[in-house]
């Protein structure tokens, strides 16, 4: 086998002689392409921080924590999908609960830092508003003395009203400040990059509050889980038992919509795994 | 307002202005991100223990694998993802990896500088977050759990000999 992979191999590399014409191959290029299309995703995406970070822990516990349990724990089946069950089930939880503290806090923290609230001895480390304001009543004023630049700029000031700076109109905006005469586009370019610096600034604080805010309710969370799994898994198991049940008297297994006996509990149905075994 | 007050008070000390400085820096950025995922991780494994042992709907042969599973959890999460993501996050092998995948746009040095940070924060997070804390977190943990709770099997099997 390992004889045969070699030929097919030492064949392979025989054939590829020519390295340019290998970089002409539409193959070839084709990858390049893929790989050029790659970069520029990464180099386009923005604002990577706690929502990110909350995305890929639901993904993780929701996903990947249950399989692994499931596949590699050597416990007993039932107490492996206990364990394994719990994940899922706080990982919506989190998202239920995080998503809002995120999306509502950082809204929250942006108004406050543009109405000022933030702002300590002159300092305006936060002001998004202020700077926004500053450079775009810098950029009207460059327009008035330049009309070359109008239409760009318009779409300028638009986009960051409606979307607010994201990389793509930072992008936009350098190359407009390019066009510009030398001593404009310096001052523009200063504005711009307070403007810029506040932006960011303003992004890390917010995900700084809201991670301090997750942890303060973290024992909320805890609690909700607690009370919300042995519900959950009780149901779950509770319609597995009536199945069982169901199946050994010869029945149909029970439809979404027959009725369960709830009063059928999860030790009711370990009691029945045990004594069946 | 107070609240109003004590973020501000937050917002502008020196810790928080300090770190704000440094999150330009796209390996800080990366590992704060890490180390605040570390962070809730542990507190919530801390206090899932807390209450799986003072809740009494939970059976208790249950409630005693659940809390074992949840502390060694914890404790290897913290270990694993922490040393991982540190490693992916470490300058050279970021390098390393980015001027290969990102060879193409080699030429513009903003676009690459751009990808090459995303890469990290995301290619670290992927690794500590979905490899370190959810693949090799619960093998180890499991194992540790199940060699725990089956460590006086051995014990007893040899003294069920004996007598």
């Amino acid at each position: 086998m390992a004889k045969k992979i070699f030929q097919g191999f030492f064949i392979i590399a025989m054939k590829i002689t020519d390295i340019n014409s290998l970089k002409n191959h539409t193959a070839f290029k084709s990858h390049l392409n893929a790989g050029r299309k790659i970069a520029k995703t990464f180099a386009k995406m923005d604002g990577i921080g706690e929502g990110a970070s909350i995305a890929f822990d639901f993904l993780g516990k929701a996903v990947v924590v249950p399989a692994v349990i499931m596949l590699s724990s050597k416990e007993p089946k039932e107490k492996k999908e206990y364990s394994a069950f719990k994940n899922p089930v706080a990982a919506v939880i989190q998202l239920l609960l995080e998503v809002p503290i995120l999306y509502f806090g950082s809204k929250a923290i942006e108004n406050a830092a543009n109405k000022g609230v933030f702002d300590n001895d002159e300092k305006r480390l936060y002001n998004e508003k202020f700077f926004k304001d500053k450079f775009v009543s810098s950029l009207n004023d460059t327009v008035k003395n330049n009309t070359d630049i109008k239409d760009g700029a318009d779409k300028i000031i638009n986009s960051l009203n409606n979307k607010g700076l994201t990389k793509k109109i930072g992008e936009n905006i350098e190359n407009l400040i390019k066009t510009m005469p030398e001593e404009t586009g310096k001052l523009i370019g200063q504005n711009y990059d307070k403007y810029k610096n506040v932006h960011k600034n303003l992004f890390h604080l917010q995900n700084r509050l809201c991670f301090i805010a997750a942890i303060v309710m973290t024992p909320i969370l805890c609690a909700l889980e607690n009370k919300l799994h042995p519900v959950i898994m009780d149901k779950i198991y509770e319609k597995e038992n009536v199945n069982a049940h169901k199946k050994a008297a010869g029945l149909a297994p029970a439809t979404q919509n027959q009725k369960i006996n709830h009063n059928i509990s999860i030790h009711a149905f370990i009691d029945h795994i045990r004594r069946h075994k | 307002m107070k609240v109003q007050k004590v973020l501000s008070n937050i917002a502008n000390s020196k810790l928080m202005v300090n770190h704000i400085e440094k999150c330009s820096d796209p390996k800080f950025l990366t590992r704060t991100l890490l180390l605040t995922s570390v962070a809730k991780d542990v507190f919530a494994y801390g206090l899932r223990v807390h209450n799986t042992l003072t809740n009494d709907k939970i059976p208790e042969d249950k409630k005693k694998f659940s809390a074992h599973m949840d502390t060694a959890s914890g404790i290897t999460t913290a270990i694993v993802q922490i040393g991982a993501g540190f490693l992916v996050s470490n300058e050279n092998i970021q390098n390393g990896i980015t001027n290969k995948l990102f060879k193409s746009i080699k030429d513009n040095s903003q676009m690459f500088n751009a990808a090459k940070a995303s890469f990290s924060a995301i290619s670290t997070m992927v690794i500590a977050a979905l490899f370190a804390k959810r693949i090799l977190t619960p093998l180890i943990a499991s194992k540790m759990v199940y060699k725990f709770d089956h460590k006086d099997d051995n014990k007893t099997d040899k003294q069920l000999v004996k007598a």
